[in-house]
């Protein structure tokens, strides 16, 4: 049985789930970006935190795992080949959020599949799963119909459409006292989430200018981490030489 | 010959003396390309090269800040990386299409069964969307031809080419060449039928040999339509995208990413002055090669 199944073609999988499971098990991501931020344009060989230096050793790993055990054929499979693939049981894991069960189920509805964070290191306590927020409701300021706007939100925010629609899509409802998915493919990341033994994918925290996507990709493709991170560390001084970047306070402008 | 040129030339010049007082009518035929090249063109184009001196990340406040985006431009392997790509692809491109498109119009203008069918069946590309050829091509590059390497044993053909990014850019010119063969085949075709057929029995009778013919006589006959295509071919695929997106993406890794997707993911990446920057450099190189190109043409056009 293939261990993993890889899609290494389509380069959002790689980042969604190899690059960010590897990086997220193993370091604080919030904490990592805060002080990358404050380096800004001195990210580099001397600086305190780099990717060369924080995430070699969670890349190496990933590089052990998408070059030995998934399938032959990672590197020309996409999404849609991998869900068909693993609906039909072409191997035993497979690196995705809630959101591929869908596809899954519609090619084997009655297949039996759970959830957990992928371990990256020996400690149990490092333990984490990732959680993005795909979807954010905003008013913006000129609006000239924030109070119908506001209507509508509440109305979108009220428990029974709220939790209804994150029931439907998999997903975890953010406001407070809300029930976990009851779908039981979700159980095994709810005692992290309720732990909030969480982090948000470093893939979506790099600015969208930085191909980040594509790095991950040739990585589990075969290119040696090491020259990859230095990359993003040079892309990221030359993106603070001539923009402000952001932190998880707020803008430093 | 020369004495036709310059008789031409002295006509010329008496043409446009006598008619120095243009009518007035001829102005407002010009009016509508004007207005619309004016707003849809030149005002883009400026205000985007204003905006490359700014921050702006294509919404909210932004400040001047001088020529930092194109210092930091200049440093980026990125850009160069995709400059490199997209000539070493549009020149790779080029040559294959019309040595291709030379060779294919020769033999369907010459004395040959099914002429007119085969002629249609080689202009179908021409008229299928460039996205659409690509995703037909993904699909064959990373199932049908890894399947085929693997029934017959074939290991070079195992793995998808598009996976390889060392050689991932020989898929990316075979789709192309096969999207732009068509066009510059019909070029080749009307070239080759005008060439009057009287030099051919000459040749002939002189005794030169059908690959003489081809080389000494039609070749210089159509060389002014080598070069339209030549020039034309290589316009179109330094803007190389929709293939590009639909083969690769830009993958595998950055192998295959082409100076018109680096400046759109720029748009949609928050990069706005900094892809606006790297434009106009685009802009600019653009217009040094449509500079020589001129030039090349013009001398050649005296030649003759």
């Amino acid at each position: 049985m293939t261990p993993f199944y890889g899609t290494f073609k389509d380069d959002w999988t790689v980042a969604q789930g190899w690059y960010d499971y590897s990086i997220g098990g193993s370091l604080d991501v919030l904490n990592f970006f805060d002080q990358l931020s404050a380096e800004g344009a001195q990210v580099g060989p001397e600086a305190s935190v780099s990717f060369a230096k924080d995430f070699a050793a969670p890349m190496d790993k990933m590089t052990q795992l998408s070059s030995k055990y998934v399938n032959k054929d990672a590197a020309s499979r996409g999404y849609g080949d991998g869900n068909l693939a693993f609906a039909k049981g072409a191997a035993a894991m497979y690196l995705q959020g809630p959101w591929a069960f869908s596809e899954i189920s519609k090619i084997s509805p009655d297949l039996q599949l759970g959830t957990f964070p992928l371990p990256m290191t020996e400690n149990p306590k490092d333990l984490a799963v990732r959680v993005n927020m795909d979807l954010a409701a905003m008013i913006p300021e000129g609006s000239r119909h924030k109070d119908a706007a506001r209507d509508f939100l509440e109305y979108l925010y009220q428990p029974a459409t709220i939790q209804g629609y994150n029931e439907s899509q998999l997903g975890f409802t953010p406001t407070k006292d809300a029930p976990p998915p009851s779908d039981p493919r979700i159980a095994g990341e709810i005692p992290y989430y309720d732990d909030a033994q969480i982090y948000q994918g470093p893939s979506v925290l790099v600015p969208k200018t930085i191909p980040v996507f594509s790095y991950a990709q040739s990585m589990v493709l075969g290119a040696a981490p090491e020259p990859v991170l230095r990359t993003m560390d040079q892309d990221w001084a030359r993106l603070a030489f001539r923009q402000p970047a952001a932190t998880s306070e707020g803008s430093t402008k | 010959m020369s004495t036709t040129t310059t008789i031409v030339t002295k006509g010329d010049r008496t043409v446009r003396r006598s008619t120095r007082r243009v009518e007035p009518i001829y102005y407002l035929f010009l009016l509508p390309s004007v207005i619309l090249f004016t707003l849809a063109i030149t005002v883009p184009a400026v205000i985007g090269i204003t905006f490359s001196f700014t921050d702006s990340i294509g919404i909210g406040d932004w400040k001047f800040i001088g020529l930092t985006n194109y210092v930091a431009l200049f440093s980026d392997p990125a850009i160069l990386q995709s400059y490199l790509f997209t000539f070493g692809f549009a020149i790779a491109t080029v040559i294959v299409v019309n040595v291709l498109g030379f060779l294919l119009a020769v033999g369907l203008t010459s004395r040959i069964r099914f002429k007119t069918g085969l002629r249609t069946v080689f202009v179908i590309p021409m008229v299928i969307s460039g996205i659409i050829i690509a995703y037909v091509f993904n699909f064959l590059f990373s199932n049908s031809l890894p399947a085929v390497g693997t029934a017959f044993g074939i290991p070079a053909l195992e793995t998808s080419l598009l996976a390889n990014p060392d050689l991932v850019w020989i898929a990316i010119v075979a789709v192309t060449a096969w999207q732009a063969i068509p066009g510059t085949l019909l070029i080749y075709i009307a070239g080759l039928l005008a060439v009057p057929g009287d030099v051919y029995e000459a040749a002939s009778l002189d005794g030169a040999s059908k690959t003489q013919q081809l080389f000494r006589i039609t070749l210089p006959l159509v060389a002014g339509y080598v070069v339209i295509n030549v020039i034309l071919g290589f316009k179109g695929f330094l803007n190389a995208y929709d293939i590009i997106v639909g083969l690769t993406n830009g993958g595998p890794g950055t192998a295959t990413r082409s100076i018109a997707m680096t400046i759109i993911a720029g748009f949609n990446g928050g990069d706005y002055a900094y892809e606006m920057a790297n434009a106009t450099i685009f802009f600019i190189v653009a217009i040094i090669i449509s500079l020589v190109q001129l030039s090349i043409t013009r001398g050649r056009n005296q030649l003759s």
